[in-house]
């Protein structure tokens, strides 16, 4: 029996002709990659589909070419985001409301309708708002908030030093609490994981 | 929005980035849209380097294994192969008969039939009826492939004459190796360092016992002082080789010495054989000879070509017969002597410095490898008791000091 291995490991081990150890890095990657997907482009699942996709051809493409120098997961996660970036470009900027209307997280305990109903229409307008930021401050936003990164590796994926990210995030958030009104109960020093 | 769906905005930037649901397994698209093969690995017990290796050996060594089985069975099957004549009628008026040789082994079988003045395939059905008669009689399956070539004649002979000559060709297939006593030339070489060659030699070329048949086969006594050398071969008689090299053992210090043997066992049957087959056949066309003094002159010519043709054979199968009963039964001894004092000649030039040189370097060097791994299987396997000690008293100290220094603390 093997142990699962390092990130590293596995891409090395599926470099080598061990296919099932991509299978192994999708089980890791593939769900968060989907969601950062479906947040950067506006909830379009289809789309999101095709930028993991691509992701993933690329790491078996050109996988030789990774030199170590970051972690994998950082490199993929850059790949994944330059795809959505890709994706947006040819199909244009995400038009609010183009998502699901339905939530994309779990079910609310209260089930009550007219509960449901207002979550909905937040979280239509929050994508609304991420969808009008500019692409760089999008990008963050959802970085930061997306789980199981953390703001030193967000500014890694995207080549900021950690002030510089937090300096725009700080930004970002109040363009968007500028959008949404005075609704939003959160700070920016609370935000983050 | 209103107040009582206040926005927790965290919470929803992380919500609009989770997927629900399960993953699609798109690397598994992407795998087929980039054309990955599968790839067969070695099986896990495999991928260990020794065990690739020791499986690789296995299988070679099995298929050297079937390769020796299958090579034993093939010449035992070479030395079954016999030889005799046939005879069939022709198909043309007149009662005449073809004469060939049929010759067999246990899986195979082919005749030489007549050549010469043969006519048309009628010839071939004859010859190959007669193929089959042998064929039935020494149990292989008819339709076996017809070899042409050979040497014969054409004779008119009687039905009787016919089937003698098949019956010999049966008796010539079927006649096998006996299980009789092996044939083997012996050979013996050694090289002795003695301090008298002179002696020494005089001394090994008196020791062949011309009563018995040995002879001193050639000998020579070559060079001066210390680069004196004395060479001989000596032929023996087999029950005394072991005598005669236990008496050269004395003349001197005993450097080289080798003993060997060549089976000749088939080659003494199968020139026995022959040798019976031969002169059966002089016989039967004498018999010819003297029926049909009356047969046209060229017939006749042709009978008496053939009967000289069958006598050089067996004078040439009898030459053959002596030479290996000379062989077998006495061995071959060559002797050779050095000086005591005998230096090493120099190496003729630098390359043959360098070479030696090397040659030395490489045996040292495979010497002391071997010296190595012979040192080490005995410290590992001769001191194993040792080991299980030491091991013992080191935990056994390693426990004290660690229950000592709880104690303290």
């Amino acid at each position: 029996m093997t142990t699962p291995g390092t990130d590293e490991q596995l891409l090395a081990d599926f470099l080598g002709g061990r296919r099932a150890a991509l299978g192994e890095l999708a089980r890791r990657y593939e769900r968060p990659l989907l969601g950062l997907a479906l947040g950067l482009l506006g909830g379009r699942r289809d789309l999101a589909c095709d930028a993991v996709q691509e992701t993933w051809l690329r790491v078996i493409r050109f996988g030789r070419q990774f030199s170590g120098q970051s972690r994998f997961k950082t490199w993929l996660y850059r790949i994944g985001i330059n795809q959505c970036r890709n994706l947006q470009s040819a199909t244009g900027r995400p038009a609010a409301g183009d998502g699901e209307p339905t939530l994309a997280g779990k079910p609310a305990p209260d089930p009550a309708p007219e509960t449901v109903a207002a979550r909905t229409d937040q979280h239509n307008a929050v994508r609304r708002a991420v969808a009008r930021l500019a692409p760089d401050r999008r990008a963050i936003v959802l970085l930061c908030y997306h789980g199981g990164l953390t703001h030193v590796e967000a500014a890694e994926i995207l080549e900021l030093p950690l002030g510089t990210l937090k300096s725009r995030l700080h930004a970002a958030l109040e363009e968007l609490r500028g959008m949404l009104g005075a609704t939003c109960r959160t700070s920016e020093t609370e935000a983050g994981p | 929005m209103n107040d009582a769906a206040a926005l927790n905005l965290e919470q929803v930037l992380g919500e609009l980035t989770t997927w629900s649901g399960p993953a699609p397994a798109l690397w598994r698209r992407a795998l087929a849209a980039a054309g990955v093969p599968r790839v067969r690995r070695w099986p896990a017990f495999l991928r260990s380097p020794l065990t690739k290796r020791l499986a690789i050996g296995g299988v070679a060594a099995a298929v050297l294994l079937t390769i020796g089985v299958v090579s034993h069975e093939m010449l035992g099957a070479r030395r079954n192969h016999s030889w005799g004549y046939f005879a069939a009628p022709a198909d043309v008026p007149g009662s005449e008969y073809w004469f060939g040789r049929a010759e067999g082994t246990a899986g195979s079988f082919g005749v030489k039939y007549v050549q010469e003045n043969v006519e048309g395939v009628g010839v071939q059905e004859m010859a190959g009826r007669a193929i089959r008669r042998v064929q039935e009689r020494v149990g292989e399956v008819p339709g076996s492939p017809v070899r042409g070539g050979g040497a014969g004649g054409r004779y008119s002979l009687g039905d009787a004459g016919v089937e003698r000559y098949v019956g010999y060709a049966v008796q010539g297939v079927s006649e096998t190796e006996p299980a009789g006593e092996r044939q083997v030339v012996r050979k013996a070489t050694i090289e002795l360092v003695a301090t008298d060659v002179r002696t020494a030699f005089f001394k090994a070329s008196h020791l062949v016992s011309a009563a018995q048949g040995e002879y001193v086969q050639d000998s020579s006594l070559t060079g001066t002082g210390t680069q004196l050398q004395g060479t001989l071969t000596l032929r023996v008689a087999v029950a005394r080789l072991s005598d005669v090299l236990n008496e050269l053992r004395t003349l001197g210090e005993v450097r080289v010495e080798t003993n060997g043997g060549e089976d000749v066992t088939a080659q003494v049957v199968d020139v026995e054989a022959r040798l019976r087959n031969e002169r059966r056949v002089e016989q039967e066309l004498l018999e010819l000879l003297d029926k049909r003094s009356d047969a046209p002159l060229k017939e006749i010519l042709d009978l008496r070509t053939s009967l000289g043709n069958v006598r050089q054979s067996i004078e040439q199968l009898i030459a053959q017969r002596e030479q290996l009963s000379r062989l077998v039964a006495l061995a071959t001894v060559l002797v050779v002597i050095h000086p005591a004092d005998a230096k090493p000649l120099p190496p003729a030039g630098l390359a043959a410095y360098f070479r030696d040189t090397l040659q030395r370097a490489w045996r040292g060097g495979l010497t002391f490898l071997v010296d190595t791994v012979a040192g080490l299987v005995a410290v590992v396997i001769g001191g194993l008791i040792w080991w299980v000690l030491l091991l013992v008293v080191v935990l056994s100290v390693r426990i004290y000091v660690r229950r000592r220094r709880a104690t303290v603390a």
